[in-house]
């Protein structure tokens, strides 16, 4: 054996005798170590978007799956995470647009290991009224956005708000909700649910908000067990002769559709112009409902023979 | 090209050894740190809906009826895809809530319904490293009649394994 490979395995030899001499006690030192504060490394979200050198979706990917990642650690850890809006700010400020940051940020700031302050939800709703302005046709985002401000939210701040504060978050949580509502269209399974925001509406004694927004549930929607729900609301909060005016409109809505085109659906059919017929239109003395180009002109000419008006 | 000397390889060795030792119990602490955010996802959608489903009804029947874990065998170590129809329970379609992607948690929901208070457990169970000993993750709620519905803290339990 050379004295190199003799000296190589004295080497070798001494620092696996070092590594075990010291190894027991550095783990039971280690297994002691607990991070317990969290420090904000990132630049600012000015700074961040100059340091992308113009890759900013790219970083913005980046630190959210970081930001997903030591959310699960700091769980782990049962610490708070005091830095995540910090983060977020940074990732949005990235890329505004980035809709799955919206999606999860109520819940990455406040769904923690332990419980969170007042901060925290008025952070969450910053985030998310960021979102609903960034994304304004995002149906999704304005209903979970709606749940979180008008129930979710609500009774953990009473603690700490006064009863008209609480009150304005379930009302900004119903105004979202019932936008998603004008954006899912026919999806019955969120129509269901949003028809429960109608009863926040009446709450917060939004008469005419309602009026409105289960006119809208009522014309796009042909399960009878939401319109059933829809009108109960309805009942509670107006007059007999305003629901009726209500229900003859859209008992004419539903005669047109009838005659013109049965099998459409309520939604898709409310897209389409009134039905016309150019020769009865053409003939003289033509009726302004015949020649009806919008559902508005028909509405105005149809209401204006029969003195009606909402 | 000259040959590595044997010291040289042992020192090799030791610096890479030494950066793997740290580096791949890290990354996998990571990922399965990553994979956190579903169950904590999963319980906040179900949850929120449920609530809001409590606002809208009757104490007695605040909450949709209890569904079993879906899918019925906890996925061991690796992400799954859910036959088509594991998601079709009323219940689930009533919270409007389904995995169509793979994933390493299975969700159940309970509800306790009566006149004068319902509650709700929604359950999160995973087993990230194929053990059998499953990590679990609840959020629950409830509702007293005259009240608002109210909804609980996130519970965790053995959620490394």
């Amino acid at each position: 054996m050379s004295r190199g490979t003799l000296g190589a395995l004295l080497v070798a030899g001494l620092g696996l005798g070092c590594v075990h001499g010291v190894r027991a006690g550095l783990a039971r030192d280690f297994s002691h170590v607990r991070q317990r504060y969290d420090i904000h490394s990132l630049p600012s979200p000015e700074r961040a978007v100059v340091f992308s050198m113009g890759y900013r979706s790219a970083l913005a990917d980046l630190l959210f799956a970081g930001t997903l990642v030591e959310s699960g650690l700091h769980l782990q850890a049962h610490r708070p995470f005091e830095t995540v809006v910090e983060r977020l700010d940074v990732v949005l400020k990235l890329d505004p647009k980035l809709a799955t940051v919206y999606r999860f940020a109520d819940t990455l700031v406040t769904f923690q290991a332990r419980g969170v302050g007042r901060k925290e939800y008025f952070a969450a709703r910053r985030l998310l009224e960021q979102g609903m302005r960034e994304l304004p046709y995002d149906g999704e985002l304005y209903l979970s956005a709606g749940q979180f401000m008008a129930y979710v939210a609500p009774p953990n701040l009473l603690k700490t708000e006064s009863p008209e504060v609480v009150a304005e978050w379930r009302s900004a949580g119903a105004r979202a909700m019932v936008r998603a509502c004008e954006l899912s269209g026919g999806q019955q399974n969120i129509a269901f649910q949003c028809v429960t925001a109608a009863s926040l509406l009446r709450k917060s004694g939004e008469v005419e908000a309602l009026e409105r927004f289960v006119e809208r549930v009522l014309a796009v929607t042909d399960d009878p067990e939401i319109q059933r729900q829809a009108l109960t609301s309805l009942e509670r909060a107006t007059s007999e002769h305003r629901r009726e005016l209500m229900s003859q409109r859209r008992d004419r809505s539903a005669a047109r559709k009838k005659a013109d085109i049965a099998f459409v659906k309520r939604d898709l059919y409310l897209l389409l112009p009134p039905p016309s017929d150019v020769w009865r239109c053409l003939a003289p003395g033509a009726s302004d409902a015949a020649c009806a180009q919008s559902g508005r002109s028909l509405q105005q000419a149809t209401e204006g023979r029969s003195g009606q008006s909402l | 090209m000259r040959p590595l000397a044997l010291l040289e390889v042992v020192a090799l060795l030791s610096l890479g050894g030494s950066l793997l030792a740290v580096a791949v119990p890290a990354f996998v602490m990571n990922l399965r740190a990553s994979r956190l955010a579903e169950p904590i996802d999963g319980l906040a959608s179900i949850a929120g809906r449920a609530t809001l489903l409590a606002s809208g009804a009757e104490v007695p029947l605040a909450y949709p009826a209890s569904v079993a874990m879906t899918p019925s065998r906890v996925p061991a170590g690796q992400r799954v895809a859910d036959p088509t129809g594991s998601w079709d329970h009323p219940t689930w379609r009533r919270l409007d809530f389904s995995i169509t992607d793979t994933h390493s948690f299975a969700f159940s929901f309970d509800s306790t319904l009566s006149a004068t208070e319902s509650r709700f457990v929604a359950r999160a169970q995973g087993d990230l490293d194929g053990d059998g000993v499953l990590s679990s993750f609840t959020l629950g709620g409830s509702v007293r009649a005259g009240e608002e519905p109210r909804l609980g803290h996130l519970e965790v339990y053995r959620e490394v394994e």
